[in-house]
């Protein structure tokens, strides 16, 4: 025994003695180098099984047309990600090159998205704003084109919550949990103030959805509540004066909404201009933490007589600049790229970007050599990437994007912020408001 | 009867030979997008049979289309029944939508028939958005089976129906019923001193043309394996329009090279530019323009030149 012990303590130290002499040997054979051998030291063809040509991203948006500053919002906040990316040198040395079409070319969405993956080249798709694009997309992506493809903005709870998908991530936060988390709010807040809800949203799918995820989580709640039938309006009416009249003879003090973009920003100014805050005392909208939105409505249209709330994908002052840099960063960097303050699909695409890189990055330790694309998924079920929202979380079991969800009080933004701004932001983490994987409230 | 053959089959033959060899040659992509082209081909010699030969401008016909799409998706998908079944519940809804708006709407002529036409195609979208149940709503329908499951092996099959149809109407216009088309067209008071019954013949035209957007639709939900109500939206309608008048309504032949190339069009104006609809609309005005007869007129003036010269 002591002899296996001494010699193995023998051959600890001459080991030691030979790293150390070998330290030497290196240092002083580099520093008395001709500088030509020392440039040889450095890298120049790359990492190695890094390819040479450039990985490309293709990104779909609405560009053009009503919704247009959705793309545009998301193209500025992808260039800035790429940007800051190669300027560091790539991911592992491979600079990224962008593509991107258009999603509002309503008829073309599916052979857009294959030609930016079958004739373009593009290893990973990013964006739709569309929740009917989002589904429309699955057999395609799933059986034919075979890449990521990180959905940043689609909301609809189907495309995560109705099936494991193998080749579609959701890196955005969708409408479920900020239902959920609405509905626990109210109990929490204004449990015996309120008595009679009603609801006033969009025309389609995304406001169904919606009111009947919020109105069956507080109906559970709070069973002693009434609930009014539900009002829909079409998208970009401009007119919600018969509207505004029915929630104000209905005695409704609760109004939920899912309007959104401009929507929410009409309809909120002629219900202040009508007086319809004289009776309801709690206005919540799941979708007024958009600046766009909040800039259309103004710092003189913010009431003093009623509660409203907001929430949103993402707020751009949360998490708090001094405690989390990054977001105070991309806040800044986004502003000297466009001059906003930035939407939540800013944020959300810049985020899918970092959530490549980074999944690359994590499979090629692995590996020793490029990924190929079941090693990536892999890489991005369970991965955890930092974002201007925070460290986001993709979710193994249904590929959702999990981070913190928010609710805030609608303040005056003046004099720091040129439009209103969400305050007392409520925040609550995601698992106690998002639906155990492949669970859900809507119908598949 | 013979039909003397002349050089619009040989054309659409020589055409169709071309596209039956071509896609060895072609990228995924692209084959996928010729699988478009065929069926907006299609489309374009179907609505044709309505607007060029019969004198009728329909500005609804993606009802048809949608009618097609939604009636097979809606069976293999909502109701699990098989694919024949679903064709038929497809055809069912298309003649119904056929002969119900046909008959509503063919009361008028001109622009008054394609108001009507449009009025009738925006209530079916109306619908296919309100139906939830049955039609997805804005969601629409995924997952729709195709077979052959690879894109390269479907195209064929779209080939074969595409090219029986495209035929089919070449003789069609030829037959008595065709020629009965184009009376109406030319001068209905007339059609109508010679004993034809004016509006059963439009009728018949539209029920006609109606069909070939249908198959047209029934093709392409497979070919995308899902499909969302844009395909009932007007702006759709607008679309079998205009590339009808890029090709040429003159003949068979003009509406479908029209079709054919309406989607590279499309697709090379987005590659150029984010204003990809102003390029598109500046092309489109410029083939009305200066090409009234469309592209298949263009090439018959030069051809006419050189031999004249």
């Amino acid at each position: 025994m002591t002899q296996v012990s001494d010699s193995r303590r023998e051959w600890v130290k001459l080991a030691g003695v030979g790293v150390a002499g070998l330290a030497v040997g290196y240092g002083v054979g580099f520093l008395t180098a001709p500088e030509r051998v020392r440039e040889v030291e450095t890298p120049v063809e790359g990492l190695p099984g890094v390819p040479d040509e450039p990985l490309k991203i293709g990104y779909i948006y609405f560009m053009t047309g009503t919704l247009g500053t959705y793309g545009t919002n998301a193209a500025a906040a992808i260039e800035l990600a790429v940007e800051e990316i190669n300027r560091n040198g790539g991911i592992l040395g491979r600079t990224i090159e962008l593509t991107s079409k258009d999603e509002a070319d309503r008829e073309r969405v599916l052979d857009n998205i294959s030609k930016m993956v079958q004739d373009e080249g593009a290893e990973f798709v990013v964006g739709l704003d569309s929740s009917g694009d989002a589904l429309k997309v699955i057999p395609l992506v799933e059986d034919e084109l075979q890449i990521p493809f990180i959905v940043t903005h689609a909301a609809t709870p189907k495309l995560t919550e109705c099936a494991k998908r193998r080749f579609i991530f959701r890196i955005s936060m969708y409408e479920e949990p900020i239902d959920i988390m609405a509905a626990q709010l109210v109990k929490e807040l204004y449990e015996g103030d309120v008595t009679t809800v009603a609801n006033i949203g969009p025309d389609y799918a995304y406001g169904y959805d919606s009111w009947a995820i919020f109105s069956g989580t507080l109906q559970d709640l709070m069973p002693d509540l009434e609930f009014l039938d539900p009002i829909y309006t079409p998208l970009f009416t401009t007119d919600y004066g018969t509207y505004i009249d029915q929630i104000k003879a209905s005695g409704a003090d609760l109004l939920f909404s899912s309007l959104w973009g401009g929507d929410a920003a009409t309809f909120f100014k002629q219900a202040i201009a009508k007086g319809l805050f004289d009776s309801v005392k709690v206005y919540m909208n799941a979708m007024l933490g958009a600046t766009d939105t909040l800039e259309a409505i103004g710092n003189d249209n913010v009431p003093d007589n009623v509660d409203v709330w907001g929430s949103g994908r993402y707020w751009f002052l949360y998490p708090p600049h001094d405690v989390y840099p990054l977001n105070r960063l991309f806040v800044e960097n986004f502003r000297g790229k466009t001059g906003a303050y930035p939407p939540y699909v800013a944020a959300t695409s810049y985020t899918a970007i970092y959530a490549i890189k980074k999944a690359i990055e994590s499979a090629y330790v692995m590996k020793g050599s490029w990924p190929d694309v079941d090693e990536i998924i892999s890489a991005l079920e369970g991965l955890t990437v930092s974002g201007p929202m925070g460290p986001v979380y993709i979710r193994p079991e249904d590929h959702q994007g999990l981070y913190d969800v928010f609710w805030g009080r609608l303040r005056r933004g003046s004099p720091t912020y040129p439009i209103p701004i969400l305050d007392e932001l409520v925040v609550y983490p995601p698992g106690k408001v998002v639906p155990e994987p492949l669970t859900t409230m809507v119908s598949c | 009867m013979m039909f003397k053959i002349d050089n619009e089959l040989y054309s659409l033959i020589t055409l169709f030979i071309f596209l039956a060899v071509i896609p060895q040659f072609l990228s995924i992509y692209n084959v996928r997008l010729l699988s478009v082209g065929l069926l907006y081909g299609l489309a374009a010699v179907g609505f044709n049979l309505l607007y060029g030969y019969t004198g009728l401008l329909s500005f609804g016909h993606a009802m048809f289309w949608s009618a097609g799409a939604y009636g097979l998706a809606i069976g293999l998908v909502k109701l699990n029944l098989d694919p024949l079944m679903s064709i038929l519940l497809a055809f069912t809804l298309t003649f119904t939508v056929a002969i119900v708006t046909g008959y509503l709407s063919l009361r008028h002529t001109e622009i008054y028939f394609a108001m009507l036409t449009l009025a009738f195609a925006q209530l079916i979208y109306a619908l296919i958005i309100k139906l939830r149940d049955i039609t997805g709503g804005d969601e629409g329908i995924y997952g729709i089976p195709r077979f052959p499951s690879d894109i390269g092996g479907y195209y064929y099959l779209i080939y074969i129906i595409v090219f029986i149809l495209v035929i089919l109407a070449w003789w069609i216009v030829r037959t008595p019923l065709g020629l009965g088309f184009q009376a109406v067209r030319d001068n209905p008071y007339r059609a109508e001193a010679l004993g034809l019954d004016v509006r059963r013949v439009r009728l018949i035209s539209f029920v006609l043309s109606g069909f070939y957007l249908s198959i047209a639709g029934m093709l392409y939900a497979p070919l995308n394996r899902a499909i969302t109500p844009d395909i009932a939206f007007w702006t759709f309608s607008a679309i079998i329009v205009i590339m009808t008048i890029i090709g040429g309504s003159k003949n068979v032949l003009g509406a479908f090279i029209g079709g054919l190339i309406f989607i590279y069009i499309n697709t090379q104006a987005m590659n150029l530019t984010e204003f990809w609809q102003l390029t598109l609309g500046i092309i489109l005005a410029l083939l009305v323009y200066l090409a009234p007869y469309g592209i298949v007129g263009i090439f018959e003036r030069v051809l006419r030149y050189v031999r004249g010269g």
